[in-house]
């Protein structure tokens, strides 16, 4: 019998190991900084790959290494974001376009919001449209910001995370 | 009485549905030497059954033995029974290791999906990163504009309210 209730203690062991690990998966979303990975690879602990991966949402996404390049191409035309875009740990922009997966999105995304990992900063009501910021900190200084905007039949989710400030976005277009 | 007839009451007999006199009947048939081979199984049943009529001479100690006898299949019972919660004990931690293998291949199985970059020119990944990055800063300064018009109007209020108690 004891032999058994080792193999019962040593099975939870593995089991809490497995949840630790992942919840370390989980956290290094949060924290980028070195352990991120170099290779573009993305774990499943992200909470939003529930949310990307919905019928009929489009996913654009921009990595480290994509985002790198950009404080070196200052010839691009527009507003210069090397700064900004060289803080950037990676970048989404997930949208649903249609009714019916518009509000499947907002419904999960909702729920994936209220589970308090991420505060509320600011909500921006404009006559046809409604955007909302919330605020992920991380350790290391890293966080993730998110904007959701909500038309008539339109989600769009930007999502930033790196090691930036609120500051670094707004610097873009403030008048100086 | 012909062999079957008595084949016909040995099977009323067993379905218990003879009388007295038939079993009588009976025992007298099977006590007498002459029958047929057939029967030999059924007469020693038979007889036997009769026999414990008579008297049997009860051993001195069969109660002790009887008293032993049941607890020693008491005791064998328990161990069955021990040895039954290992079974199931066993069983279980076969299907815990199963089901957390199956879950930890899974969620590694998860863990290996890549996410590629949407954009393979950087040209085309700046322009959209830009695109999402400016609209950002726009709607956040235009949400602080609001905020910031909100203050200059409190601090207006709050110093009129102030000239008004000064007077």
């Amino acid at each position: 019998m004891k032999k058994y209730i080792l193999l019962m203690l040593a099975l939870m062991c593995i089991t809490n190991i497995n949840a630790e690990t992942k919840e370390a998966i989980k956290s290094s979303e949060i924290v980028f900084g070195e352990s991120i990975n170099e290779t573009n690879q993305k774990n499943s602990s992200d909470p939003f790959d529930i949310v990307m991966n919905m019928k009929g949402v489009s996913v654009v996404y921009i990595s480290k290494a994509m985002l790198g390049m950009m404080p070196n191409m200052g010839n691009m035309p527009g507003i210069n974001i090397g700064n900004v875009a060289g803080k950037l740990e990676s970048m989404y922009v997930i949208s649903a376009e249609s009714k019916s997966s518009a509000e499947s999105l907002n419904k999960a995304t909702t729920k994936l919001l209220s589970n308090g990992t991420y505060e509320t900063l600011m909500m921006v009501k404009d006559d046809d449209s409604l955007v909302n910021f919330y605020l992920k900190k991380g350790e290391k200084s890293n966080s993730e910001i998110l904007m959701v905007t909500k038309e008539s039949d339109e989600v769009t989710i930007i999502r930033f995370i790196g090691s930036f400030t609120l500051q670094d976005i707004q610097n873009l277009t403030k008048e100086k | 009485m012909k062999n079957k007839d008595f084949q016909i009451l040995i099977k009323k007999f067993y379905d218990g549905e003879t009388s007295i006199q038939e079993e009588h009947f009976l025992y007298d048939y099977f006590a007498s030497s002459d029958i047929p081979h057939d029967l030999e199984k059924d007469r020693k049943i038979f007889l036997d059954l009769y026999r414990m009529n008579d008297d049997v001479v009860v051993p001195q100690n069969l109660e002790s033995d009887l008293n032993r006898l049941i607890d020693q299949l008491d005791e064998k019972d328990k161990k069955t029974k021990k040895i039954n919660w290992k079974w199931a004990a066993g069983i279980a931690a076969s299907i815990l290791i199963v089901v957390s293998c199956s879950l930890y291949l899974l969620g590694s199985k998860n863990n290996d999906r890549e996410l590629v970059d949407t954009y393979s020119d950087p040209r085309e990944a700046y322009i959209a990163a830009q695109k999402a990055l400016l609209l950002a800063s726009n709607k956040l300064n235009k949400g602080f504009d609001q905020f910031q018009d909100v203050q200059n109007n409190l601090d207006k209020t709050n110093k009129e309210l102030y000239k008004t108690f000064q007077k």
